[in-house]
């Protein structure tokens, strides 16, 4: 059996959204379903709007991760207008990309070269930022002012993510979502779900390193060393 | 709120000149004041909307609201820019088609993108998105969550049943909700074999331009009357002739026209389904058939589903009796770019071990278009597009352009 990375959790309640336990499609004996509160939010969504003010957000997601649930409740609770497609129709959005003044993507590392690629031919002025989904064990590939990673313990659940400065700085640097409770011991990062016990724990197999200051954003990080 | 009254606060909108100028220009010229229609029989001189209409027009046209009250915007097509429909800002107007339908706990729906069911506030069923282009993993995700119903287009449906078969108790299924409108009555069989505890099959109409949410509601079966369907309350349908002219009262029949008057991003006035329809009275009526009936037309001429029933069925052997024929743009073998081509989805429980690409030429050669001439001949002669016999739906998902060949056919 593979698993993206060990993961415990439990239960559910009425109205959760499910998502799967993996980003991998392809490996369905290992796919789990895992509740999620519609009440967590997806708090980088509004992090970066709040700092790039964006007029209309696009979401690129392959469907089987249903992060399009999680992307639109989010923008929901901002009340900001959101673009949702399925991965494979990302031309469309990016066709609109001056009509409608996208100022944003949200999609998965995987699909970054060729919606910058599309972007760049459909409309060479255009900047949106790209904020962009990392699975726990893959590392970015572009880094880039405007390029925002963040690792998802499962899809829609941020576990490491980058502000604007940190992005700015390298890819190997990530602060930490206060949601959890973290724990290192210089090879493994565990987290815990201290709120409900829903979700309680996930090993994220990378060496880091803990940096308290530094970030202009105030807020602590780490280095990860093998991203 | 009435009917009459409603279709004044959308015949209102629609001519608003901060919206798409649709409906402006399809009703330009027409004797129209603010207070339009004082009655139906006014409504009834609306020009009638067709599916062809509405895509001959740019798609900005058809987000039918201005840009500042976007509230969300869903693309269904990475070809044609064609299938975009947005969402007001102001008022989520989803219709919780499926949530009505579908009295379980747990469902998977392929027929709308993922997304929407966030929007089932009502709705306390789990709802979970399917990937069509990516079966088995849904079916997992399915299985692990247990889910009692389903959603989708037929070949879809279809098509999953194997998937989700081989990892969960398929007899859970006790719900199916189908896209109605390219629901072959031989579909709807198949899928009642293959999911045999479904004991409710109902129908759930949608638009193409709208695959993101049921722009024409799905209708409870009445029951009474098991082949009846019900009109929802923010839903009006008439029942009009050859000609366009209304035909009424109880067992009127022609063609369905359906004007939806929630607050859609797009709502559809006076859209003529292509659904024949008997009216039953008390909002009731039943769906007799599609007025385009089983024809294929081709330049060479019209081929009879019939025709193309009985050389699939001669060809593998008594096999397939079950296949859906689309139109759409797919990457044939022999050509470089997407070409314009007649697909024929057969079930690959019907043709476990036979090469499908030999079961297409087969099926090309022994089909007739004319007494003269076979399939295979009219290709050649560019009279008749490739043909391509395939075991897994076409599209779904993978950005090809796809439109519907022909409708149920009628046993």
């Amino acid at each position: 059996m593979r698993s993206e990375f060990p993961l415990i959790w439990s239960g559910g309640r009425p109205g959760d959204d499910y998502v799967p336990n993996t980003f991998d499609a392809t490996a369905p004996p290992t796919i789990e379903a895992v509740p999620l509160s519609k009440d967590e939010p997806w708090e980088t969504i509004s992090l970066h709007y709040q700092t790039m003010q964006p007029s209309l957000i696009a979401g690129i997601f392959p469907a089987f991760t249903q992060l399009g649930t999680r992307f639109e409740h989010s923008m929901r609770t901002i009340g900001l207008p959101a673009a949702t497609v399925a991965e494979e129709q990302m031309r469309v959005p990016i066709a609109l990309l001056e009509s409608l003044a996208i100022g944003g993507i949200v999609l998965r590392q995987g699909a970054l070269q060729r919606c910058r690629e599309e972007v760049a031919r459909v409309s060479p002025t255009a900047a949106p930022y790209y904020q962009v989904i990392l699975s726990p064990t893959e590392a970015p590939t572009v880094v880039g002012e405007h390029i925002f990673h963040e690792i998802h313990l499962v899809p829609g659940m941020v576990g490491l993510f980058q502000c604007q400065h940190l992005a700015a700085e390298g890819k190997g640097m990530f602060h930490l979502s206060d949601r959890f409770s973290w724990k290192h011991d210089g090879s493994t990062l565990m987290v815990s779900d201290p709120a409900d016990k829903r979700f309680l724990k996930a090993i994220l197999p990378r060496r880091f390193a803990v940096e308290d200051t530094g970030c202009p954003c105030g807020e602590s990080f780490i280095r990860v060393k093998h991203l | 709120m009435d009917h009459l009254e409603k279709m004044r606060t959308l015949f209102a909108r629609a001519m608003e000149s901060t919206h798409s100028g649709f409906y402006r220009n399809l009703y330009r010229g027409l004797p129209v004041d603010p207070g339009f229609p004082h009655t139906l029989f006014e409504w009834e001189s609306l020009p009638l909307l067709s599916k062809a209409i509405i895509s001959a027009a740019p798609f900005q046209q058809r987000i039918f609201i201005p840009t500042n009250e976007v509230g969300m915007i869903r693309f269904t097509s990475g070809t044609t820019k064609s299938g975009i429909a947005a969402i007001p800002r102001r008022k989520m107007a989803f219709e919780p088609a499926h949530a009505r339908l579908m009295p379980v706990s747990r469902y998977m729906g392929f027929l709308v993108p993922h997304g929407i069911y966030d929007n089932y506030a009502e709705h306390t069923a789990v709802c979970i998105g399917g990937d069509s282009a990516r079966l088995d993993a849904s079916a997992a995700l399915a299985s692990r969550m247990r889910i009692e119903g389903i959603a989708g287009p037929p070949g879809v449906l279809i098509a999953f049943a194997s998937h989700l078969a081989a990892q969960y108790d398929i007899s859970h299924i006790r719900h199916i909700c189908v896209q109605a409108d390219t629901t072959t009555k031989l579909q709807r069989a198949a899928l009642a074999r293959l999911y045999p505890n479904a004991t409710d099959i109902v129908s759930c109409y949608t638009s193409v331009e709208f695959q993101g949410k049921c722009s024409i509601s799905p209708f409870p079966p009445d029951p009474r009357h098991t082949d009846a369907l019900q009109s929802h309350p923010d839903m009006y349908f008439e029942c009009v002739d050859a000609d366009g002219v209304v035909q009424k009262g109880v067992s009127a029949k022609g063609e369905l026209v359906a004007t939806t008057l929630y607050d859609a991003a797009f709502p559809l006035l006076r859209y003529k389904t292509g659904d024949e329809a008997e009216m039953l009275g008390n909002g009731r009526f039943l769906i007799t058939g599609r007025t385009l009936g089983g024809r294929i037309r081709f330049e060479a001429g019209v081929l009879l589903v019939e025709e193309l029933e009985r050389v699939i069925t001669l060809v593998t052997g008594g096999m397939a009796a079950d296949f859906e024929a689309t139109v759409g743009e797919i990457l044939v073998a022999d050509r470089p770019t997407l070409t314009l081509s007649l697909a024929l989805l057969v079930p690959a429980i019907y043709t476990r071990g036979v090469d499908v690409a030999l079961v297409g030429k087969q099926i090309e050669d022994t089909l007739r278009v004319s007494e003269q001439r076979t399939y295979a001949e009219a290709v050649a002669r560019g009279a008749c597009m490739p043909l391509v016999c395939t075991l897994e739906s076409l599209d779904y998902g993978l950005g090809r352009k796809r439109r519907r060949l022909f409708d149920a056919r009628e046993q």
